[in-house]
């Protein structure tokens, strides 16, 4: 009865002066999937295993230390820029939104984002807390657009029994990577004759986005200025057709595996069918859970590296990653204090994203031991500082990666000569970023 | 219940093309009237007006004493029964024709009472669970029937109503159609092209022509007194043989008109004064010729084509110029194709039609 | 009507056809008995490689997964919801406009029906963002109406129905007329049952396309409480469920159709007669 007569007054309270209601409701809208079933009650963020499992886990997390924040979340279909964009046009965008850097120039442009520095500054957050491959991926024209989230990277995974059947192991083992044009080759050769399988395990079918990934990889390696106007892709240089020419020969001369899409690759290297699988960050934790278990290809033997240098010019990996970003809209202080305090909470939990396998964006956090301790992340620690992105000015980002990607894989396929693929993905991507 | 129908100078055009041209007809109450022409004559477009399924251009139409061309066709007391017979195919026997009842508020026990009292005269009581679909031809045409009469008309239209039922079925409708009249004595409005049709049913036939009524009749008068070239021609069967007449010769009892390739026919008409000669024809109907021997008066006829129609044989021949003739002799007939047979021509019977078409025939009765 | 003869006997006599219809039907069967075979399997054991689908074990948790989201059934309601309202709408308005056009004389009644069609010549990319913009203005997104509403107006509907009541004697409107029936009744009880055919074949094809539909759901419903199925399953993958939830992405689809898969087996009769082309009977 006490607690029914409690219940009525609050409600006539809430009822007569809604102003008294501190609640604020954050509205988020992300990618990375749904996984209401096992991670929609809980808190234990160390316990989560998994992009959705995580992001899922640290929203819940940060729900329960701030009663009066709601964080009302809605995932949308990867990578969800069509409903953005909707929702920017009908006024009704959400207050964060989960974003890839490469994607965050279109909207930046038009201006479409809110800067956060103040909301950073608030919190206490400074830029140089970020790595640079995460803070120069979200500063435009000097302001920082997004809350840098985590850099991804494609890696080279590695198959260390199969390594070692290739005399390919140093003493300690370690493999030994390629570190030229010409010690890939000669390492393919080595481990084809061993093994009677390809170096490597690629991505070359229903994607291109591996193509232009790996491209943008080997031409920063050259330091080349291919997106020195941001408005004009420049292939017709040397750089790039060294770029290609690589590309192609690995194929040509039988180093790669072939017609593989992305579901075949990620499983053709867990089944031991190749050496080294070109993919991504996130594979990490698949691969290392599946070599800790017995009897399989990977079995006490995987081991994974940035893609190593090829040509002398720079050290350098194409990288891109995800942020979050506060689309233009009308928000009290209030609101924007609230946000402040989930980003700060995103900011202090860096180290329990990165166990996703993607890299940090704080720096304390890739020195921490913790973050160290995480299986193999030693090895690949170094890409904050040599990751990458495309300039921050280039827009259509996504745009460009399929066009790039399309003519690439021609070219590497034979379809296409490489002057001619070259000639004609720059013609697409000018045409392109001329008619935007 | 039953009333007289009048058509008062009904006039109906579609933009220039004139389709009924001042149509004047009286309709008795009870009796049983045929529209009969050839197609495109008017005469459904006439029924349908009467039906209200045709707006009317100029013109009024009466029904008892009441003017109906400005009601509704559902307020006009009429019932159709069409072509198609036009049953609703989702319907049952008994909620097609209960239908038209319900939409004017009949109580449930006198829809019944009716639909009973039709389906049992027209012994389609027990069709009355069944759709449409799964009724032969004759039964949908009763279903048809059906529907019209529990309404209890002014009048019933029929839409060529037999066209689509086989020869044997045609004729056993068409005499329980008559059963039907007798019984029920209503006003009955029949088109149809099918001139035996109009002869077996008709109280009187109205024939038309050419957005016209060209006669208006019992069927004798039409048969025997055809107004016109076209009637004549018409009605019939098989049709009036049309000789071509070279000259006229007047004499006390007639005419004696030379016909090429038959020589002299001497008729019983008297024709007037200003008898317009010029394409003139003479009309004989097989039925009034008969074969002779060939010491008889007559003329010569090569036989084409023997029809033998077991109570009739019908010879179709040329004359020796040419000029067609049919000719009738007994079931029992030996004339074979290719044979040349004398036939007289009953002078009394043969009819005559100036250029016009009309026509002028013999003032005795046969 | 043309009887079909499915009779063993019947189909045998005809050896050519009959291996060739049992080749297509197993080449369409293939990814359906694929997918289902993939949503049975445990998504780790998939990873490694699809041929598991051919062995044992087999699991239903993918199915469990599914369900206990709470949201699913959210989604599942609302799919309803535009499918069923979107069907109900579209055998509505095209069976009026269809009597209208077949039967009405109105000013302009050719012209109207042109420019009907000329509607199925115009694609939804071309009309989206207008579409989008109005629905803005009206305050209509994220709510079923507006879900609904865009599909409404089926040129497609209009035009099917037109046919249909052409193909219907006017004989029968003329008894109807006769028989002291108002317009509306006469459409009502009279010609919209002689339809049925015609409608069973539109309302399946406007039930799968809205259930299917996912390119205005996407734009529209753009908050999670609102998403039909399609989007509600697509926003819930993973990023990389085609290599790490292959076994989960099976059984979202399978789920996904499983009305579809309802409303062919309760309307088989009435599909196979609107794809052969014999609605009128």
């Amino acid at each position: 009865m006490k607690r029914l007569l409690l219940g009525t007054t609050a409600i006539s309270l809430l009822a007569l002066s809604p102003l008294a209601n501190a609640n604020t409701t954050i509205e988020l809208q992300r990618f990375f999937g749904a996984c209401e079933a096992e991670y929609g009650k809980a808190t234990d963020i160390s316990a989560a295993v998994g992009e959705c499992g995580i992001i899922t886990t640290l929203v819940n997390k940060f729900e329960a230390d701030n009663p009066d924040i709601k964080v009302n979340v809605t995932t949308v279909e990867w990578p969800g820029y069509d409903q953005l964009n909707a929702q920017l046009a009908s006024r009704s965008a959400p207050d964060v939104v989960s974003m890839h850097y490469s994607a965050m120039s279109d909207y930046q442009s038009r201006g479409l984002l809110v800067p956060l520095d103040d909301v950073l500054k608030g919190q206490n957050i400074k830029a140089s807390d970020f790595t640079d491959a995460a803070i120069s991926s979200v500063t435009k024209e000097n302001k920082v657009y997004a809350l840098p989230f985590d850099n991804w990277t494609m890696l080279f995974h590695v198959n260390n029994n199969l390594m070692k059947k290739a005399d390919l192991l140093t003493a300690d083992g370690k493999p030994i990577l390629p570190n030229s044009s010409d010690t890939l080759f000669a390492q393919g050769e080595q481990f084809k004759r061993a093994t009677n399988k390809p170096f490597l395990v690629q991505i070359s079918a229903n994607e291109t986005a591996s193509y232009a990934r790996i491209f943008y990889t080997l031409m920063m390696q050259q330091d080349s200025k291919f997106f020195d106007d941001p408005n004009r892709i420049d292939l017709s240089g040397n750089d790039a057709k060294a770029a290609l020419t690589l590309m192609k020969d690995i194929v040509d001369k039988g180093l790669s595996t072939q017609d593989l899409d992305y579901p075949a690759a990620v499983s053709a290297f867990a089944n031991g069918d190749g050496g080294i699988a070109v993919n991504g960050t996130w594979l990490i934790g698949t691969y290392d859970a599946q070599s800790k278990e017995p009897n399989n290809a990977l079995s006490d033997g995987y081991s994974v590296f940035p893609v190593p240098q090829f040509f002398q010019q720079k050290d350098a990996t194409y990288a891109d990653g995800h942020g979050w970003v506060v689309p233009r809209g009308d928000r009290t202080d209030e609101k924007m204090a609230a946000i402040g305090k989930l980003f700060k909470f995103f900011y202090d939990n860096n180290y329990e994203w990165s166990r996703t396998g993607h890299l940090p964006t704080v720096k304390k956090v890739i020195t921490s031991e913790a973050f160290k301790s995480l299986p193999h992340r030693s090895d690949i620690a170094k890409v904050a500082t040599t990751g990458q992105a495309l300039p921050a000015e280039v827009l259509r980002q996504f745009a460009i990666q399929d066009i790039i990607g399309e003519e690439l894989g021609s070219a590497v396929n034979s379809d296409k000569s490489i002057d001619d693929a070259l000639k004609t993905a720059q013609y697409r991507v000018n045409d392109l970023l001329e008619n935007i | 219940m039953s009333a007289s129908i009048s058509i008062k100078n009904i006039t109906k055009r579609y933009d220039s093309v004139t389709v009924l041209d001042d149509i004047n007809l009286h309709i008795e109450d009870g009796e049983f009237v045929v529209f009969l022409g050839p197609s495109g004559c008017g005469k459904s477009t006439l029924l349908r007006m009467i039906a209200g399924l045709e707006s009317i251009t100029e013109g009024s139409i009466e029904i008892g004493d009441k003017r109906i061309d400005t009601l509704p066709s559902g307020q006009r007391g009429v019932a159709m029964v069409f072509q198609s017979y036009a049953l609703y195919p989702h319907m049952t026997t008994r909620q097609n024709m209960s239908f038209g009842l319900e939409n004017v508020n009949v109580a449930q026990d006198e829809i019944d009472r009716r639909v009973n009292d039709a389906a049992k005269i027209l012994e389609i009581d027990h069709l009355l669970d069944r759709k449409p679909g799964r009724l032969s031809g004759g039964q949908r045409q009763r279903v048809a029937i059906g529907r019209a009469i529990v309404k209890e008309p002014k009048a019933f239209l029929f839409d060529e109503p037999l066209s689509n039922l086989d020869a044997a079925l045609r004729g056993r409708t068409r005499l329980e159609l008559a059963q039907l009249h007798q019984r029920l004595g209503s006003t009955m409005i029949f088109v149809t092209h099918d001139q035996v049709e109009a002869m077996t049913l008709a109280d009187r036939i109205v024939i038309m022509h050419k957005q016209k009524i060209e006669q208006i009749g019992t069927p004798m008068e039409i048969y025997q007194h055809p107004v016109s070239r076209f009637v004549a021609e018409f009605v019939g069967s098989p049709p009036m043989s049309m000789l071509p007449i070279n000259h006229i010769e007047n004499t006390v009892d007639g005419v004696t008109v030379e016909v090429s390739g038959a020589g002299k026919v001497v008729t019983a008409i008297t024709l007037p004064q200003d008898f317009n000669a010029k394409d003139a024809v003479i009309g004989i109907r097989a039925e009034d010729t008969a074969i002779v021997s060939p010491q008889e008066e007559g003329l010569d006829l090569t036989i084409k084509v023997v029809e033998r129609l077991g109570d009739r044989t019908l010879l179709y021949g040329t004359l020796v110029d040419g000029t067609e003739l049919i000719a009738e002799d007994t079931g029992r007939s030996k004339v074979k194709a290719g044979e040349t047979v004398r036939v007289s021509i009953s002078p009394h019977a043969a009819h005559i039609f100036d250029g016009n078409g009309l026509a002028h025939h013999s003032q005795r009765e046969v | 009507m043309k009887t079909m003869n499915y009779s063993p006997e019947h189909l045998t006599s005809n050896r050519h056809l009959f291996w060739i219809a049992a080749v297509l039907g197993v080449i369409m069967m293939a990814p359906v008995a694929w997918i289902i075979g993939l949503s049975l399997k445990d998504n780790a054991e998939l990873l490694k490689g699809t041929e598991a689908v051919f062995a044992m074990p087999y699991t239903l948790v993918n199915y469990a997964n599914i369900l206990e989201s709470s949201s699913v059934f959210g989604w599942f309601i609302n799919s309803m919801i535009v499918a069923i309202g979107q069907t109900i709408g579209v055998l509505l308005l095209s069976s009026l406009a269809g009597y209208a056009f077949a039967r009405l004389e109105f000013p302009f009644r050719k012209t109207l029906f042109i420019i009907v069609l000329f509607g199925l010549a115009v694609p939804e990319q071309a009309v989206i963002i207008a579409r989008h913009q109005m629905f803005n203005w009206f305050d209509l997104h994220n709510t079923h109406i507006g879900l609904i509403l865009p599909n409404l107006s089926s040129a497609f509907g209009v035009f099917l129905m037109t046919q249909f009541f052409r193909a219907i004697p006017k004989e029968i409107d003329e008894a109807a007329m006769l028989d002291n029936a108002s317009t509306f009744r006469i459409f009502w009880k009279v010609l919209l049952p002689l339809t049925l055919p015609a409608q069973a074949t539109l309302g399946i094809f406007t039930f799968l396309q809205a259930w299917n539909d996912y390119w205005w759901p996407l734009i529209s419903a753009t908050k999670a409480d609102m998403y039909t199925l399609t989007i509600g399953i697509a926003s819930s993958q993973t990023n990389f469920a085609q290599s790490e939830g292959l076994g989960f992405l099976g059984a979202q689809a399978v789920f996904a159709s499983l009305p579809v898969v309802i409303v062919y087996i309760f309307f088989q009769r009435h599909i196979v007669t609107a794809v052969s082309g014999g609605a009128v009977k």
